[in-house]
């Protein structure tokens, strides 16, 4: 299990010669969440709400800026060198790009290898072989270098060199979004069999909300750095109650040409810097139900709307 | 890339054909020097009074020099001295450099300012003013010559290793490393090393040239080699003081540093071609 205890991790801008700190790029900014053992949480939000650094913040490969990630109730943000990388191998990520994820220099063989080699296992060969059948590929790839193989094939091998190590818990930050829409089904598809035969847990961050669907037992929507609204899938998908979530799913393309329902809510405006973050409520600019005085004065608390579901907005429930 | 189509990238240009063949050349030529060379002896340092100063013949194609030795012979042995300077310096020059320049940028921060501070310092000074300066301090000689040239030569080699470090440890691959837990070394000389070490190589290839250029030109000023050792840019200095009266002495070996340095500099720009076609050429 992962519990996320209002983790914060602020980038330091730093300007001139002496790189004096300028301030602060919150790009996570007091996030909590839990996710239950063999579930997939989905992070969704745009590019730059801060949820590929939460996924990193909380293997460690970001060092946070406060808060507290518990695994398996071992404190991970508590952990010395030594011992985080005893745990390591029970946390694992997969990326966006499949190539640029890969060591162009190393083989196949070698790429998945790694991991096995790193920490003294035997039957390195025997294992090799047995994960490129798991997911999908064959002997006849592990003599091959990267460029050689297709982005799907590629992604087949990150998800291969990850799974190595026999880990518990895997972020998949944007698994499939550099890959052709045939090719995503059978990736989505592979990591859906997978969680069931390895009872895998995922933070699957994405900012598709229809492969988010598919995949996800519980949403977090995270809009600069902080969660908006968080619940189950339904709750979330059919009864979005934070006006930007409600935005984002109204952008959700529906295959049925005479559906022209899009009118309601499309997204408007970009995403403010995050250097500069809005007062008060942080969507309060792009807000279609935006009230003076309320929204831009104070920043909303998460308040529970009904079990599970919490909702980052002053008129939560009455919108 | 796989190597046939190295090969053929290679082979396209013909400048990098003749490049290639000047080193292959060379290399021979410094190999079997003892059977190529007529007068192996003269060669070496020993005197031949009664024949000073000849202009080319058949006995002596490129003249004799002010003790009567072979020049010929001598240039052929100079190959010698030239290409196990030459790759010295550079060898020495990489050992050092490239693990710093890896060092200061997979770790930044302080360890980056550190490091980037001290090459400063060594940039600083113009390239054989350094060069002379460590040679002064360390005394005459060829091992000295090669440890000046180096010392003054990494700090290139670091600027290049940590920039290329810098944008490859950004990599997924890298931080997919970190996540498996990998040790920082092991990062550094699976993953870090082989991806920025391209563009070392293409300028080591083309400074083996300028390291041979420099250390005749130490030589030259009496700070390299020493006579009677058979020494390209020590022959160009005893003879320019005969070289009005008798061109030959000096231009002969002036003639192989120049070819030495043209096919390395063609060598290097084959390399960079085959490594990789976009990469832009440092000026320097």
């Amino acid at each position: 299990m992962i519990r996320v205890e209002h983790l914060k991790k602020y980038f330091p801008v730093t300007q001139g010669f002496l790189r004096k700190k300028v301030l602060w790029l919150k790009a996570v900014d007091d996030v909590s969440f839990e996710i239950q053992d063999g579930e997939t949480f989905g992070l969704v939000g745009e590019s730059g709400s801060g949820k590929s650094t939460t996924g990193r913040t909380i293997l460690r490969l970001y060092e946070p800026t406060g808060g507290k990630v518990y695994f398996n109730n071992i404190e991970i943000t508590a952990l010395s060198k030594e011992e985080l990388k005893r745990i390591r191998p029970k946390m694992q990520i997969i990326y966006q790009d499949p190539y640029s994820s890969l060591n162009p220099r190393l083989t196949i063989f070698d790429i998945i290898a790694e991991p096995l080699r790193e920490y003294g296992h035997e039957n390195i060969e025997d294992r090799v072989l047995e994960l490129l059948e798991a997911v999908g590929l064959s002997e006849e790839h592990a003599k091959k270098y990267p460029d050689e193989l297709s982005g799907g094939q590629c992604q087949r091998v990150a998800i291969a060199r990850a799974l190595a190590l026999d880990p518990e818990f895997l972020v998949l930050d944007e698994p499939t979004s550099a890959l052709d829409v045939s090719v995503q089904a059978q990736v989505l598809n592979l990591l859906d069999s997978l969680q069931k035969e390895m009872g895998l847990t995922y933070l699957f961050i994405s900012h598709d909300l229809g492969v988010v669907r598919y995949l996800a037992d519980k949403v977090g929507v995270m809009y600069l750095g902080n969660l908006v609204e968080m619940g189950t899938l339904d709750q979330v998908f059919d009864n979005p109650m934070h006006p930007y979530t409600r935005m984002l799913l109204s952008s959700i393309p529906i295959p049925d040409p005479k559906a022209r329902s899009l009118k309601k809510g499309v997204v408007i405006g970009e995403i403010p810097s995050p250097l500069n973050p809005p007062k008060g409520c942080k969507f309060h600019p792009r807000c279609p139900f935006y009230k003076p005085g309320v929204c831009d004065a104070k920043e909303p608390e998460m308040i529970e709307v009904e079990r599970g579901h919490l909702v980052k907005c002053h008129f939560a429930g009455e919108l | 890339m796989r190597k046939e189509e190295m090969l053929k990238i290679l082979f396209r240009n013909k400048l990098s054909i003749l490049g290639l063949s000047i080193i292959i050349a060379l290399v021979l030529i410094a190999i079997l020097a003892p059977i190529l060379a007529p007068y192996p002896e003269q060669a070496l340092g020993e005197p031949n009074l009664k024949e000073r100063l000849q202009p080319p013949s058949w006995k002596h194609p490129f003249g004799t020099d002010h003790l009567g030795r072979d020049v010929l012979s001598r240039v052929i042995y100079g190959t010698r001295t030239s290409l196990v300077i030459g790759f010295s310096v550079v060898a020495l020059a990489l050992l050092i450099g490239v693990p710093l320049g890896l060092i200061a940028g997979y770790f930044g921060g302080k360890m980056d300012l550190a490091v980037m501070r001290i090459t400063d310092i060594f940039l600083a000074f113009p390239p054989l003013l350094l060069a002379l300066l460590i040679a002064t301090t360390l005394g005459r000689g060829m091992v000295n010559a090669i440890l000046a040239l180096a010392i003054s030569w990494w700090p290139w080699y670091t600027r290049l290793a940590r920039g290329m470090a810098i944008s490859v440890k950004e990599r997924p691959y890298v931080e997919a490393a970190k996540a498996m837990g990998i040790a920082d070394w092991k990062i550094m000389l699976r993953h870090i090393l082989p991806n920025s070490i391209s563009p070392v190589i293409v300028q080591a290839t083309m400074d083996m040239g300028s390291a041979i250029l420099e250390a005749a030109a130490l030589s030259f000023l009496g700070l390299g080699v020493q006579p009677p050792t058979p020494d390209w840019g020590l022959m160009v200095s005893e003879g320019k003081d005969y070289f009005l009266n008798y061109w030959w002495y000096p231009v002969f070996p002036g003639l192989a540093i120049f070819i030495t340095v043209i096919a390395f500099n063609l060598l290097g720009d084959a390399v960079r071609e085959v490594i990789d076609p976009r990469l832009r050429r440092r000026f320097l």
